[in-house]
């Protein structure tokens, strides 16, 4: 016999079936199901196999706990692996399909692996797999892999959108069970604002699991109806709180598989939720836990609770012969319901004596009570036929002979409550042992946070209830929100004997006389076998324990084994429980998709993309581009060429023989004002900048406070107090921060501002040897003439209105300027200058040209100033100013950072034209064994239009006291060697002379 | 004549997307004809700054970030310190005169007029839009019509300001404007969008 559906009850909605596939059979189930309950109501025993020995599966749970009925769920984008079934909220047309079995899930070949089972113990693999080779383990892992484990992810992109959110609350309640219900009424009433939190599609915790029509399903329905009252309570259904942070901070998923959301219209699948909150109330209720029993996997073998809440909320029956085998009075619930219900049930209780009141209640309904009998043994194989009884008198005595087997299809085990600590655990807070209910309770809790009800050890309905209210009251009144009779909550009166404290007879094993896997996970196949092996080969410790039997690892974490395990551990090594300890709970709580972990940080929105104040221009005008750090760059333009390689020689020819424009708004560029703003400068760089005059320009170089290159650039004076700043487009934000930093902290008296300008000024470099002249052309009334706007010198003018600041300087070693203009002005000006310029045959060039121009001239950028090497390492040495003081100067001294041998700046040439230089070679004298990390490395390369061969900027060891040497430029990603010769990194005009013009 | 150029170009005027069963229930848009100009005072000077700020703009300068001061001249940031940010009509003549009235010995002012694209998000679900990137309690009981706040969305550093309590306007780095509205319009999608016409100079 199988798990069936009962005529009525439960709180499914019947008039609303819903139907889906399981393996390719269409199933019916109803709304209100789970998939997991769904299936047991169709009779469908077998979900899953397992881990290792491929056994069979059925559900074991009704809740995230669920070791065994892991599913996949979607197709192609949309699959899904390892949701638990007993999780996931039956919607129509769900395709669902087991896991972990070939060639299908009746008919699992891989079962084979039970024949090999005496070898596959725990770390089996970290012995058996290790030889003969030295790396035999990379051969053995995919198989071992394939033939083990769970489902797999879909490689198709998922369509469904998935998306982040912020919330910020006074009372927090996660758990919305007779605690977090009385909680957050409690809290609402306060006055607070609150948000309420369950994982469950419904509201109610362990009360959905009560028979309709009982005073506990009443209560549940006037305290939602309580909620709906209230105005600032915000419930959030279908919902897992999977982490707490620092700072009251939980992290929340959000699922919405129920709306069928369409990425069309805009919707989330599923929304990571971050909540900031005053207060923070734990009402996560408790988790049973299984007897560890032979054959304790078996499809049918599922826990008391579970099928109280398989009879009670999905109206399906277990089975019809049922056993139960318990160390509590829990388990008496699901007894008695499911005598009602009219399965003819047979309780087996380890202890002795159990409680009067209830033991009669037993007798009163037909159920078969056998106290002191263990069940030792289920029976059957794909399904169960039976259990094997024996006495039981403690677990220091030993198992009583078969006593006799009976007939059973169900086997419900209880032993005993695990409170979902998880989350009050997450931020280092251990939990402690209880010994009267021989569990572990939260260890405490941070400031603004609380626990409520079974979570802290309360089993009773009425406990549970009295403490949430006051938690609630308590949070709230914390917060400034106080009102009375705010925790008056109305506690139904529990007089069906149930509703007592939890009376357990601790048991942690039930030792077998015959051959039978005792699993104590069931979803990573570990067994009582395993774990005493684990301590006999010396692993003492619970986090060894389960980093070497892989014990509690897996989607379900060990909500169901780990309890068991400690305590196996303990009675191995003669220790207290408590001595032992739990192993560490960290997020998430229950898994989390990676997709919502991303939200919508995905394609386009991955990261912020930066854009020039021209970029819509060079869209219009055939560039394409390239990123660069977060900018978005003209890489090179249509009119030079279909390939970057094609392109870029041609720009490189119209700056080197006429004019072209490029792009320079990505510098930095920063504003610095104020009387003593020479002063600060004077100070950041290694050169002086007290005395440069108004309209003038000086590169400049500022260090690190550790002596090595921070960056450089280009100040310009504006007048007495003012500077206008520029540095490269990879250091803008660092410098702005560094020059922050020296004046809110070690400069606080002088009397400067930056601020940065990035953002509000346009850059357009007019480079070429008729740059004057096509600058002329587009400011025909303004005298550009040497005299008055000399190399590095600077005007301020404008151009119909529209400010300009243009400053003579050069990066790519041609007579050049920089025009700067606000922003939104930036499209109008450049267009401006290139129709004016057009007789000239002026052309725009982009970034490759642009940093391939200044390798010609020998200019250090980014890819020289990796910020390890000094100003003598570029060949700066002497912009030092030997009187001043600079940041840096101190520690530029050290004899780490002046021996001759620094890796420093040279030229390469190559010395083979058919063959690829490649940036980022290791350089090598000829003949020597290309191995480790060479003398240095090639910084830049390009194609030189003006030499007509490929040169490199290099670092190298001793630098030019090689000039006129070979070395060996190897890439040994690609097996690639080049010769080249070693030259001064200045190729073209040494002498300055073009952009002195 | 040179034309200004808007970083919201591309997008500004442009269509919105439906939301859920075809819903409208958002206005994007950018509002344009402003001056930003920054005026930050040397710490042992910054009274007289404020003071003439304040002459100089008909109104008081604000004690914190949050809550922003409506002068008859503009809008008045507090943005630091020593720093206050003001939104004013961009035809005036409030930089000239703020650059003659404050001497350089108490402090410096700056133009950042063309820096800060200034991006709306007007409706009813415009809350819902945002809590999805700021990391802030969006409730008006935290942050008020009127009030503001620096803040940071999609990794780029903003002011949020709250102009009235559906209709929050989000002065993004310049740079990056194209990006937060991409982003913006994205968030907004399932509650259905459309993108306003340009305004000029609105509530400044």
């Amino acid at each position: 016999m199988t798990a069936y559906r009962l005529s009525r009850g439960g709180r499914i909605d019947r008039r609303r079936p819903v139907a889906f596939l399981f393996d390719g059979k269409p199933q019916i189930g109803f709304a209100g199901d789970t998939i997991a309950s769904a299936l047991l109501g169709n009779g469908v025993m077998l979900l899953g196999r397992g881990f290792k020995y491929h056994r069979p599966r059925g559900v074991f749970a009704a809740g995230p706990e669920e070791p065994n009925a892991l599913l996949t769920l979607g197709e192609a984008g949309r699959r899904e692996p390892n949701i638990a079934a007993t999780t996931a909220e039956l919607v129509d047309g769900i395709v669902a399909q087991s896991q972990n079995r070939w060639p299908s899930l009746a008919l699992d070949l891989m079962a084979i692996n039970q024949l090999a089972a005496p070898v596959l113990g725990a770390g089996f693999y970290y012995k058996t797999f290790m030889g003969p080779a030295k790396k035999s383990w990379m051969r053995y892992e995919p198989l071992i892999r394939r033939a083990a484990g769970l489902g797999k992810a879909g490689v198709a992109a998922d369509p469904d959108r998935y998306e982040g959110r912020h919330e910020f609350t006074d009372v927090l309640v996660i758990g919305a069970g007779p605690a977090g219900l009385a909680a957050a009424i409690a809290a609402g009433r306060s006055g607070a604002r609150v948000l309420l939190v369950e994982q469950d599609f419904a509201l109610g915790g362990s009360l959905l699991s009560e028979p309709a029509g009982a005073l506990e399903a009443d209560w549940l329905a006037e305290r939602i109806a309580d909620l709906g009252r209230l105005g600032d309570v915000t419930v959030l259904t279908r919902t897992t709180a999977f982490g707490l942070y620092d700072g009251n901070t939980a992290g929340l998923t959000e699922r919405r598989d129920h709306e069928r959301p369409d990425p069309a219209s805009g919707r989330a699948r599923q929304v990571t939720v971050t909540v900031r909150a005053g207060a923070i109330i734990f009402a996560t209720g408790a988790i049973e836990r299984p007897l560890v029993l032979a054959n304790n996997d078996r499809p049918g073998v599922m826990l008391a609770s579970a099928a109280r809440t398989y009879l009670n909320r999905f109206g399906v029956a277990s089975g019809k012969r049922i056993v139960v085998a318990t160390n509590n009075d829990s388990a008496y619930r699901a007894a008695f319901d499911l005598a009602d219900a009219g399965a003819a049930v047979t309780i087996a209780d380890l202890r002795a004596a159990p409680d009067e009141i209830l033991a009669a209640r037993a007798r009163a309904k037909g159920i078969a009570l056998l106290p002191g009998t263990a069940v030792a043994e289920v029976l059957g194989r794909r399904a169960v036929a039976g259990v094997r009884l024996a006495d039981w008198k403690g677990e220091d005595q030993p198992i009583g002979s078969a006593r006799e087997s009976i007939e059973a299809d169900s086997v419900l085990l209880a032993g005993g409550w695990s409170p979902t600590v998880h989350l009050t655990s997450h931020r280092g807070i251990k939990p402690v042992w209880r010994e009267d209910i021989a569990t572990f309770v939260p260890g405490g809790f941070a400031a603004g946070q609380v626990g409520a009800g079974a979570v802290i050890g309360t089993f009773t309905l009425a406990g549970a209830i009295l403490e949430g209210a006051t938690a609630g009251a308590r949070s709230a009144q914390a917060l400034g929100h106080d009102r009375s009779g705010a925790a008056d909550i109305a506690i139904p009166a529990a007089d069906r004997g149930e509703d007592g404290d939890l009376r357990i007879l601790p048991a942690w094993r039930i030792p077998s006389r015959r051959h039978g896997k005792a699993f104590v996970d069931l979803q990573n196949d570990v067994t009582v076998d395993d774990v005493t092996q684990a301590w006999r080969e010396g692993y003492r410790a619970v986090e060894h324990l389960k980093r070497y039997t892989t014990l509690g690892m897996g989607t379900d974490q060990g909500k169901t084994s780990n309890i068991n395990a400690l305590a196996l551990m303990a009675g191995l090594s003669g220790a207290e429980i408590a001595e032992v300890g739990t192993t560490t709970f960290r997020p998430p709580y229950t898994p989390v998709a990676l997709g919502a972990l991303a939200g919508r940080a995905v394609g386009a929105h991955f990261r912020p993309v930066r854009r020039s104040p021209l970029h819509d221009w060079h869209v219009a005008n055939g560039a394409t581009f390239i990123e660069a750090g977060p900018w978005l760059r003209a890489w090179y333009y249509a009119w030079a060429g279909a390939t970057p390689a094609e392109a870029y020689i041609k720009e490189m020819e119209v700056v080197r023989r006429g004019v072209g424009i490029a792009d320079v708004s990505t510098l930095g560029k920063i504003d610095v004002q104020g009387p003593d703003a020479a002063e600060l400068l004077n100070r950041v760089y290694v050169n002086g900048f007290l005395k440069l005059a108004s309209g003038k320009a000086r590169y400049g170089v500022m260090l690190h406070d550790d002596g090595t290159v921070l960056d450089d650039g280009t100040t310009t004076r504006l007048s007495d107090t003012r500077f206008f700043m520029t540095t490269t487009t990879a250091q803008a934000g660092e410098v702005m921060s560094w020059l922050e930093y020296l004046l809110q902290t070690a400069w606080k008296d002088l009397r400067v501002h930056v601020s940065s300008l990035t953002d509000e000024w346009a850059g357009m470099s007019v480079s070429g040897p008729k740059a004057r002249e096509a600058l002329q052309l587009a400011l025909p009334g303004e005298d550009l003439s040497g005299e008055r706007l000399p190399y590095m010198g600077a005007i301020e003018t404008a151009l119909e209105g529209v400010p300009l600041r243009i400053i003579r300087l050069s990066f790519s070693g041609e007579l050049a300027y920089e025009v700067f203009t606000p922003a939104d002005y930036g499209i109008a000006v450049w267009q401006h200058i290139l129709t004016a310029a057009a007789p000239l045959g002026m052309k725009p060039y982009g970034l490759e040209a642009l940093a391939s121009l200044r390798i010609e001239k020998g200019h250090v950028a980014g890819l020289e100033i990796d910020h390890r090497n000094t100003l003598a390492d570029l060949g700066l040495a002497k912009m030092a100013g030997r009187e001043k003081s600079f940041v840096g100067k101190s520690l530029m001294q050290r004899p780490n950072l002046n021996r001759e041998d620094r890796w420093s700046l040279v030229g390469l040439e190559s010395l083979e034209p058919d063959k690829k230089v490649r940036g980022g070679s290791i350089l090598f004298a000829p003949g020597e064994e290309l191995k480790g990390h060479g003398h240095g490395y090639i910084t830049s390369v390009t194609w030189s239009v003006e030499l007509d061969r490929t040169i490199a900027l290099a670092l190298y060891d001793g630098a030019l006291k090689h000039e006129g040497e070979e070395v060996i430029a190897a890439f040994p990603l690609k097996d690639e060697q080049v010769r080249l010769r070693i030259v001064s990194p200045h190729f073209i005009d040494r002498e300055g002379k073009r952009l002195h013009a | 004549m040179l034309e200004r150029t808007s970083a919201l170009a591309s997008v500004i005027p442009g269509k919105g997307k439906p939301g859920v069963g075809g819903a409208i229930g958002l206005q994007l848009g950018e509002a344009r004809g402003f001056a930003l100009i920054q005026v930050a005072g040397f710490a042992k000077a910054m009274g007289k700054v404020e003071s003439r700020l304040a002459a100089l703009t008909g109104g008081r300068v604000p004690e914190n970030v949050r809550i922003p001061v409506q002068t008859g001249a503009g809008w008045v940031f507090r943005t630091g310190p020593e720093q206050v940010w003001l939104v004013v009509p961009a035809a005036g003549d409030v930089l000239a005169r703020l650059t003659r009235e404050i001497a350089p010995e108490f402090g410096v002012v700056t133009d950042l007029s063309h820096s800060r694209t200034r991006i709306f998000i007007d409706g009813a679900r415009s809350v819902d839009a945002l809590k999805k990137g700021f990391p802030l309690d969006l409730s008006e009981a935290f942050l008020a019509a009127g009030e503001a706040a620096l803040t940071g969305v999609h990794h780029t550093p903003v002011l949020l300001h709250r102009v009235t309590r559906d209709r929050f306007e989000i002065y993004a780095m310049r740079t990056f404007a194209l990006t937060v509205w991409a982003w913006l319009a994205d968030a907004s999608h399932e509650f259905g969008y459309e993108v306003a016409s340009s305004e000029m100079g609105h509530t400044v």
